[in-house]
């Protein structure tokens, strides 16, 4: 998030519950206050943000704190060991590196007793103060490892700039304001944190790279190599924790049998046994969370919710947000951070006998499947937020092959299942067929080619797919609903139900259309085009259809 | 996409709050009234966050306009 996206966001924001915060920094603060007002936005809550004077932390910690006001510190090394500030310059005389520990502790004392009170950490470089090398960075990383003893949440040390703090007092490097910003109001916002007890993982892209439903068991990574490499340190991860008493559950949009199936292999580090329930539906993931924790008598803010997908993060968070979510990297270098995270989440552990067995104790408590009927969060607020733009292809001339490729490796949000080859579509065309394709972009970047659509001359669509990467964003709608309205929509579907296009019998549920069994699907495209009108008007659409 | 000139300005509109039909391009601290120390640090931030450049102590005291600015971005090949 940049500044201006972050002004944009809080001028937008039409108002929620307020967040009363102080954010507690010995330096410049006031450049961070947009930033935090963002991330507050961002989870529906307007901050009443209170800064200190610069250079009065200290003097902050002898006063007793405001009810009903939460407190975030913002620490760097020298609000423990003040010689360390750089803003000073280097101290004339060695530091004693006891002497700094102790100074440390004192002030992270005078922390823990205030009532509110959470910590974020910024291991920023420290000025060379002490005897030799060795005992600069045991004395940095102690400092480190002190914060975190006392429940910080540890930032990268590049989210300091020494630039920006020799210039303005502000110790956040400009780049890091918005992470820095989204951290402190999770902080903020969070109930003092109770260690969690049940973490519940996303499977695909999650548990293991790939999509299972379309790439199967032996298409998805999870080994130490390649594209399964973080997947099998999350997983390793995983495995410790369970073993330490922590429970282990997973939620998938697919079917149960197709999301069991890598577990059930035997192959992967963790197997079905492992968890205390795996959970598979095509309905929110908010419904399935809060059934399992009621069926496991766990209060939500006990549950750590893992996914790669920030739609799925949303929805989950707007509808529970007592519920911890963190998002899975989408890069190798994001592991630790997130590893770390985790394991700060779940607390001190110590092990006893029921720990290590809790997880079978767990399960036997879980009687069946988790019914999932309830209704997941309206997320158009959210999806606005994304900016997305649908770009829509007319690839009834030209270059075919990412639709006919879509069309061939797409399994769940399908027709039909039914395969083409390039000649059956260019048939198809010749006939007076039409191909459709879309490309999706948003304030992330480009999708790609996400979905195809083929109808032939006769006003059949024979071939509608969409990637599973883009589900839960609404562009099967908007896309049916420009189509609704275009001279050539189509009069039917020719469906089929498959064993995986339940996302598809899904979407067959409209009232627009007919009974959804094998054969043509009627639709009523006038109706469709009008009660799907806020789906369209999520997306900025850039037609390159000739008209 | 906007340009860097178009990014600049929204950027000091933004944070100098100025008012609708003024231009951007004139703002200068000890003219634009709303140009204060704190406004200062605060466009700082800004132009470093949405420009991914870094400003050091002494060149943040140079970028007393909009000009200055707009030529020191330029000058890092911004």
């Amino acid at each position: 998030m940049n500044f201006l996206d972050a002004k944009r966001i809080v001028a937008e924001f039409s108002g929620g519950p307020e967040l009363r915060l102080l954010l507690a920094l010995s330096g410049t603060g006031e450049p961070m206050e947009l930033f935090v007002k963002a991330a507050a936005a961002e989870r529906g809550l307007t901050a009443k943000l209170r800064l200190l004077p610069f250079n009065t932390l200290q003097q902050a910690l002898l006063i007793e704190a405001i009810p009903g006001e939460r407190e975030v510190f913002l620490l760097l090394p020298w609000d423990l060991v003040s010689e360390l500030d750089w803003r000073s310059g280097v101290p004339a005389e060695r530091l004693d590196p006891a002497a700094a520990l102790e100074s440390a502790d004192r002030v992270l004392a005078r922390i823990a007793v205030r009532p509110t009170a959470a910590i974020v950490y910024l291991p920023a470089p420290i000025p060379a103060a002490f005897a030799d090398q060795p005992t600069h960075h045991m004395a940095a990383s102690a400092l480190a490892a002190r914060a975190a003893q006392a429940g910080a949440h540890i930032l990268s040390a590049d989210s300091f700039s020494l630039g920006t703090y020799f210039a303005s007092g502000m110790p956040v490097a400009a780049r890091a304001m918005g992470p820095v910003g989204k951290a402190v109001v999770e902080l903020a916002s969070a109930p003092k944190l109770e260690p969690a007890k049940l973490l519940i993982s996303d499977l695909d892209n999650t548990l293991w790279s790939g999509v299972i439903a379309e790439d199967g068991v032996d298409g998805i990574g999870w080994g130490a190599e390649g594209a399964g490499y973080r997947h099998f340190v999350y997983q390793t991860f995983l495995r410790r924790l369970k073993g330490e008493g922590v429970l282990l559950a997973a939620v998938s949009r697919n079917s149960p049998e197709v999301a069991l199936a890598p577990l059930a292999s035997g192959r992967m580090t963790l197997n079905e046994n492992d968890f205390v329930s795996v959970v598979a539906s095509y309905h929110a993931k908010s419904a399935q969370i809060k059934e399992l924790a009621r069926q496991l008598n766990l209060g939500l803010n006990a549950v750590v919710f893992v996914d790669d997908n920030p739609v799925e993060l949303q929805e989950v968070s707007q509808l529970l947000p007592e519920v911890q979510c963190v998002a899975f990297p989408k890069h190798d270098d994001g592991l630790p951070a997130v590893l770390s995270d985790l394991n700060r989440r779940f607390g001190r552990r110590e092990l006893t006998a029921e720990d290590r067995n809790r997880t079978e104790l767990y399960r036997r408590r879980l009687e069946g499947m988790v019914p999932q009927a309830a209704e997941g969060a309206d997320l158009h607020a959210f999806l606005r937020d994304l900016r997305m733009r649908l770009i829509l292809h007319d690839r009834s001339t030209g270059d075919r092959a990412r639709a006919v490729q879509l069309i061939n490796k797409t399994n769940q949000f399908n027709l039909n299942g039914k395969r083409v080859t390039d000649e059956e579509v260019g048939a198809a065309l010749a006939s007076g067929g039409r191909l459709f394709t879309a490309t999706l972009e948003d304030k992330t970047g480009s999708h790609g080619e996400i979905l195809a659509a083929l109808i032939t001359g006769q006003g059949q669509m024979t071939s509608f797919v969409l990637s599973c990467r883009v589900f839960q964003r609404r562009v099967e709608h908007a896309f049916s609903a420009w189509l609704a309205e275009q001279s050539e929509a189509p009069v039917s579907m020719e469906y089929a139900p498959t064993e995986r296009n339940e996302p598809f019998q899904i979407f067959l549920r409209d009232p627009a259309f007919g009974a959804a069994v094998a054969g043509p699907v009627t639709w009523d495209a006038g109706r469709y085009a009008r009660e799907h009108s806020d789906d369209l008007a999520l997306f900025e659409l850039v037609t390159q259809v000739p008209a | 996409m906007e340009s860097t000139e178009q990014r600049l300005q929204a950027i000091f509109r933004a944070v100098l709050e100025l008012p609708p039909g003024s231009d951007p391009a004139t703002a200068a601290q000890g003219q634009t009234a709303t140009w204060d120390s704190m406004a200062h640090v605060s466009l700082m931030a800004a132009i470093e966050a949405d420009f991914g450049v870094t400003i050091d102590a002494g060149d943040s005291l140079s970028l007393t306009s909009y000009e200055a600015t707009r030529q020191f971005l330029a000058d890092l090949g911004v």
